[in-house]
């Protein structure tokens, strides 16, 4: 792995995956049922109506339903990474604002940092974070992700 | 929900999962988006260096959600991430627990720091999460 300035300028401010995506019933109450979520505010409109929602809320990952609206594969291919050395070290999210089925959302994705570090048993590793930006139909932040990336060395 | 009484020190109450099996794997495959085959295809797993298929970060990361959700409430929860610290098996019956680590201001509201963990039954570390809750 080339420890240079290059490779590092290179992914920086790299688009990884921007899409507009809807945030459907079907697919919240999916995602509560895969996590053993049985809050029925998630997965009965009448609950959440009670509840004082609009409709469904997004669980708390509701943004990786945002992943089906892009081409997972584009980041690996713009990263210019080996998914077979490409690990999910980390992620995390601030919600600005609350979201509810049928909403139409907008997710701007980039990198934002590539370091290489020095793993605890001496191998070479590049931590490569990603930022992405969730809005609303209106353009206004409903919540921000960070994911960092371990890319181990060959 | 209220958060109004949380202190530093607070601990969430436990939630403790069902068995996982590779059909909820499976189940949150589809949910999630994720079709690695490591997480489904036993041969692949093995050939890759894993006992078995494991499960998804991601899918650790939103049962410790669920714990933020039980003990926090959605609308108070400002922030939440996870660090994928250890894989999970089919058959692993998870534990999930928290605590309030700090209480501070921020903006014009109090919220509180929480750490959470999630872990297999004989201890091994599968996520450490974080949450920051407003206190209202």
């Amino acid at each position: 792995m080339q420890q240079t300035d290059e490779v590092i300028e290179s992914i920086l401010g790299v688009d990884v995956g921007s899409a507009d995506f809807p945030l459907e019933s079907g697919k919240i109450r999916e995602l509560a049922f895969a996590i053993g979520e049985d809050d029925p505010v998630f997965t009965d409109p009448e609950a959440a109506r009670a509840a004082g929602y609009r409709a469904p809320p997004g669980p708390l990952t509701w943004p990786v339903l945002a992943g089906h609206w892009r081409d997972g594969d584009e980041m690996i291919r713009r990263l210019r990474v080996d998914p077979g050395r490409l690990l999910h070290g980390e992620i995390s999210w601030e919600y600005l604002r609350p979201v509810t089925a049928g909403m139409k959302l907008h997710a701007d994705r980039q990198v934002v940092d590539a370091t290489f570090k020095t793993g605890n048993r001496g191998g070479e590793m590049r931590l490569i974070t990603v930022a992405t930006t969730y809005t609303d139909g209106d353009g206004a932040e409903v919540a921000r992700q960070t994911d960092v990336y371990i890319e181990r060395g060959a | 929900m209220s958060t109004s009484t949380l202190e530093i020190g607070d601990e969430a109450p436990e939630l403790r999962t069902d068995p996982v099996t590779r059909a909820q794997i499976v189940r949150y495959a589809g949910a999630g988006g994720d079709f690695n085959p490591i997480h489904y295809d036993d041969g692949y797993a093995r050939e890759a260096g894993m006992p078995s298929v494991f499960g998804h970060g991601l899918l650790a990361a939103g049962i410790v959600s669920r714990l933020a959700h039980r003990w926090l409430g959605l609308d108070n929860v400002r922030a939440f991430g996870a660090r994928f610290t250890g894989q999970f098996f089919p058959g692993d019956v998870l534990t999930c627990g928290g605590r309030v680590v700090d209480v501070r201001r921020a903006g014009s509201d109090r919220v509180a720091d929480c750490e959470l963990w999630l872990r297999r039954e004989n201890g091994d570390e599968v996520v450490r999460a974080t949450a920051t809750a407003r206190i209202a």
